[in-house]
């Protein structure tokens, strides 16, 4: 397993440089959703779809309830727009929250876990489908690049943690139970994976 | 709740692993967390929420905009034909009360409804001729109440006198005498008296310093022998009362006492 280090500063301005929307534009976004501008809630789709859907599918495992799940997500989106707290976090994180949320709860009502899949999860090395647009289509998967190398960087022990609790909805407690470990040894990895990752990804805060 | 404890909790809670008690100890912690605290914590939600960025970015099927736009415009309609279907009654749907003959409920309910409505008014009536009754037995007793406070009245003053009269042909009877000196009015309560005959009627008589008889009152008693009498004392008379007496008498009173004394009682100084 390589732990990459990222040269912060000069992929932070490298990122400013490339990003094609920022928070004032991300702000502005956000006031045409509540104002019922559909051509926003059309940008906001091409904008986020890519990674609703690669969440969707990698909760629910099956691409139709993927779709169910991608539609149901950007619909809440669009609908409780006015509730949306821009001092409570970026909007990307809303959103990917909104989704994960959906998925999980198709999942529970699926009944179908792919946990077998959890404990090798493919996330590494995989190359960005090419995008419509080319810009944003770079600047994804240079965050993605990055995102990539901060999971890869992490022990396994603390990544499979980190997603068995992310993707599968999984609390402390089960994963413990599913791991055979300590509830201990569980906060212990979650913990120090989430620092982890927050130091390794703090170039990409507010992009 | 220290920094290390808060940074362990808001890193479960942020991935969405925090349970039982500790998730209820950190969402009630958070109320009144700080705001560095709340940084924290937006910062490692935003950690979580990259995670899904090291997916395999897949290609997104392009149905998925068509049907969220449609349900997006679906929605737009819907609100615009709203106010129409607002008017539009709702079709007609048959069901088992279609065919059910209503006219015999209907009889029965309008004539339930008729002796309800009669049980009530006539239930009013009750009611308000008791009201009534309730209210001439207060008017009653505020005229009591007015009545014995004008006794008390008289019992109070200084200048009352007070004269026992006792039975001499009527051995269980008795009366009392309040001489309002002032007024020169006389309150006599007479107890016990037997009943007179058909053609008689007690008669109360003062009798003078120089046992002159002269007549105050002629009265009849209640099946009890009791009653009670108010008598305006005469002037020229007043001054020279030395005690009080009752006869039996015949009807409508005498001249002078014809029986014996059935109350007698000295007037004190």
């Amino acid at each position: 397993m390589t732990v990459i280090t990222i040269e912060a500063g000069v992929l932070d301005a490298t990122l400013s440089n490339q990003a094609p929307f920022d928070q004032s534009d991300e702000l502005a976004l956000v006031e045409r959703l509540r104002a019922r501008d559909q051509s926003a809630l059309d940008t906001l789709y091409e904008r986020y779809s890519k990674v609703v859907y690669a969440i969707a599918l990698r909760i629910v495992g099956q691409p139709a309830d993927a779709e169910d799940v991608v539609v149901d997500s950007f619909w809440q989106v669009w609908q409780q727009a006015a509730n949306y707290d821009v001092s409570r976090g970026q909007l990307r994180t809303w959103i990917v929250t909104i989704a994960r949320s959906r998925a999980l709860d198709r999942l529970r009502v699926l009944r179908r876990s792919p946990l077998a899949e959890a404990e090798e999860v493919d996330v590494l090395g995989r190359e960005v489908v090419a995008d419509d647009d080319p810009e944003q289509a770079a600047w994804l998967s240079q965050k993605s690049s990055i995102v990539r190398s901060a999971m890869a960087a992490l022990p396994r022990e603390q990544r499979q943690a980190l997603e068995l609790a992310y993707y599968h909805g999984f609390s402390q407690s089960e994963v413990a139970q599913r791991l055979g470990e300590p509830l201990g040894t569980i906060k212990t990895r979650i913990r120090l994976g989430m620092m982890k990752l927050r130091e390794q990804l703090q170039v990409l805060q507010g992009h | 709740m220290d920094e290390a404890k808060f940074t362990e909790l808001a890193a479960l809670y942020a991935i969405g692993a925090l349970d039982g008690a500790e998730l209820h100890e950190f969402e009630q912690y958070l109320r009144t967390a700080s705001e560095a605290e709340r940084r924290e914590l937006r910062e490692l939600t935003d950690v979580s929420a990259m995670m899904p960025l090291a997916l395999p970015q897949p290609v997104v099927p392009p149905q998925i905009k068509s049907r969220l736009m449609a349900r997006v415009t679906n929605e737009h309609e819907v609100e615009e034909i709203q106010p129409t279907l607002e008017f539009t009654p709702p079709p007609k749907r048959f069901s088992f009360f279609d065919f059910f003959n209503w006219q015999p409920v209907l009889t029965a309910a309008t004539l339930l409804l008729a002796i309800t409505s009669g049980l009530l008014l006539w239930q009013t009536s009750r009611v308000s001729s008791e009201r009534d009754q309730l209210a001439r037995q207060v008017d009653e007793l505020s005229q009591l109440n007015v009545a014995t406070q004008r006794q008390l009245d008289d019992l109070v003053t200084q200048t009352t006198k007070f004269v026992s009269l006792a039975g001499k042909e009527a051995p269980n009877a008795n009366a009392k005498v309040f001489w309002d000196t002032t007024r020169n009015e006389w309150v006599v309560y007479i107890f016990n008296l037997p009943a007179a005959p058909a053609d008689k009627d007690y008669q109360l008589w003062y009798i003078t310093n120089d046992q002159q008889k002269v007549s105050a009152k002629v009265f009849g008693t209640d099946a009890r022998g009791r009653t009670e009498l108010r008598i305006a004392l005469p002037q020229n008379v007043a001054p020279r009362i030395a005690a009080t007496a009752v006869t039996l008498e015949p009807k409508g009173g005498s001249p002078q006492p014809t029986s014996g004394l059935y109350l007698v009682g000295q007037i004190g100084i």
